[in-house]
């Protein structure tokens, strides 16, 4: 599936922080797992740097407080339509 | 010991005072399985003290692995006898669940802890070859007390903490502290530093934070009012004096740095800011042979050489380098010589290292990246591979392409070579 440019700009913030210079943002796949072995091998460390990039560019401060954390950071659908939903509330 | 009104844990709700948790643990200690050693795998810190002690009490041993997952906690409960893994959460695992009423089982008389049983807390990172380091009740009295000696607080306060308590670091100084310190440990999530500020905006200013130089420079970045705390506490990793200044700074307080090793636990402290000399805790001590230094303790069966290489000075140590090519990353470790042997011999690479950022000239990540020779492979496919074997945070990234490694006659990378070959790729991407 291809990304949203919502997703596209999500990606390359991901790619930018993490150092993940031999990925390309666009290779990224919106539905896809993206911790774990089988995806980008991220870990709670990368969890925590994306956490801190997300609250520098989008002025959102993800919370364990939120349900499902896990499920928000799984793939990279999740986390854009979570930053965004989050982006616009705190914007009202 | 402390008083039974005083408060030993916050949770999210309620506070904890200390004769509700020691009911908790003699009432937790009657519900424990008959097997004499047990995987703790409570993940929320309250139960998850209250299960540690009470198997104290019932003296049971306790395994606390690095890492949870399903299969390596099977591992572990068929390499010891009459193991069973204990876990108080509702979703379905293996191993046996306890379920008890949070702070609500009366008054007991103080439960005791058998002296003679113990921790044994597995390092984590190479997977399936964790090593087990055990410490009797009889030592982490000791150390506890000796710890508390250390940080030194004598009015109340909240711990926070951003270490699991079952990593060696957590389990002294969040998890064994309150039972000896006027501490009450923090049992909600602190893992986002939004969390983070707002708990410790809430607690300010008598708040101990025990943390890593992973979580307080997620801490930094994230804008926030000024935060005052009464200490913090930093281990994993050795910080630069700028970088401890900009803590002090921020979170108006003192930051007290703590060096360990698995074996034994922690060892030294330094306050940073002043001084980046070591000074090791008068309970040990210390003979210098060459570069190494051996460490040892009346409770500690022998004494143990230290895996970092210190030089001795006159106000303490300093910390000079690693003697093994031990690489740690968000406190799990591993070995640079069998990350380099798992990416070489995966099918179509045809050569590769790892290395550290820092090392070759470029900015330090706290991450490692890799170079590999292949024809066939992409970075992403050689990742995947390694990921059979390596933990995530030592997964390497990036991994940069090249169609050979500058090896000498013998077959040696040199240290220079490896950096132009690096600086040359990675400035073209």
């Amino acid at each position: 599936m291809a990304q949203t440019p919502e997703q596209t700009k999500m990606a390359e913030l991901i790619v930018e922080v993490l150092n993940l210079e031999d990925v390309s943002p666009t290779e990224i796949e919106p539905d896809s797992i993206m911790f774990e072995e089988e995806g980008l091998g991220l870990d709670s460390i990368d969890a925590l740097e994306i956490a801190v990039a997300i609250a520098e560019e989008y002025g959102v401060q993800l919370s364990a407080e939120d349900e499902a954390t896990k499920e928000i950071f799984a793939t990279l659908a999740n986390l854009t339509a979570h930053v965004s939903k989050e982006a616009s509330a705190s914007a009202t | 010991m402390r008083g039974e009104s005083e408060t030993i844990c916050q949770l999210a709700s309620r506070a904890v005072r200390v004769d509700e948790f020691a009911a908790d643990v003699a009432h937790v200690a009657t519900l424990l399985p008959k097997a004499t050693t047990l995987v703790n795998l409570a993940s929320e810190r309250y139960q998850f003290t209250v299960l540690l002690f009470a198997a104290a009490v019932a003296g049971k041993e306790t395994l606390l692995p690095g890492n949870r997952e399903a299969a390596s906690v099977a591992a572990l409960t068929q390499a010891h006898p009459d193991c069973v893994a204990v876990h108080t959460d509702s979703n379905a695992r293996d191993g046996e669940a306890i379920y008890w009423d949070l702070a609500g089982n009366g008054r007991s008389d103080t439960p005791t802890i058998d002296p003679e049983a113990g921790v044994t807390v597995f390092t984590s990172g190479s997977t399936g070859q964790a090593s087990a380091h055990r410490k009797s009740w009889r030592l982490l009295d000791s150390f506890r007390q000796l710890h508390a000696g250390i940080l030194n607080v004598e009015a109340s306060h909240t711990l926070v903490a951003t270490v699991p308590s079952w990593h060696m670091y957590g389990f002294e100084w969040a998890l064994l502290l309150p039972t000896v310190a006027p501490l009450a440990l923090y049992c909600g999530s602190t893992f986002y530093p939004g969390d983070l500020i707002k708990l410790l905006q809430q607690f300010a200013p008598n708040t101990i934070l025990v943390s890593t130089p992973v979580h307080l420079r997620a801490l930094l970045a994230t804008p926030s009012r000024k935060i005052s705390v009464a200490k913090t506490v930093c281990a994993t990793a050795p910080i630069d004096q700028n970088f401890a200044t900009e803590i002090e700074a921020r979170l108006n307080c003192e930051l007290l740095e703590i060096y360990g090793c698995s074996e034994i636990g922690s060892l030294a402290s330094r306050r940073t800011v002043q001084n980046n000399l070591w000074r090791f805790f008068d309970a040990f001590s210390l003979q210098q042979n060459s570069q190494t230094l051996t460490v040892s303790h009346p409770l500690l069966a022998q004494p143990v050489a230290l895996a970092d290489i210190f030089s001795k000075h006159s106000s303490g140590y300093r910390l000079d380098g690693r003697a093994t090519d031990i690489v740690k990353v968000g406190g799990k470790r591993d070995s640079l010589a069998r990350l380099n042997m798992l990416l070489q011999q995966i099918d179509g690479v045809d050569d590769g290292v790892f290395y550290r950022s820092g090392d070759v000239g470029l900015q330090d990540t706290d991450r490692l990246s890799a170079v590999a020779v292949t024809k066939t492979l992409t970075s992403q496919q050689i990742r995947r591979q390694l990921a059979a074997d390596v933990e995530p945070a030592f997964l390497p990234r990036p991994i940069t392409l090249v169609d050979e490694l500058p090896r000498n006659a013998t077959g040696k990378l040199q240290a220079q070579e490896l950096s132009d070959l690096i600086h040359r790729h990675r400035g073209k991407q």
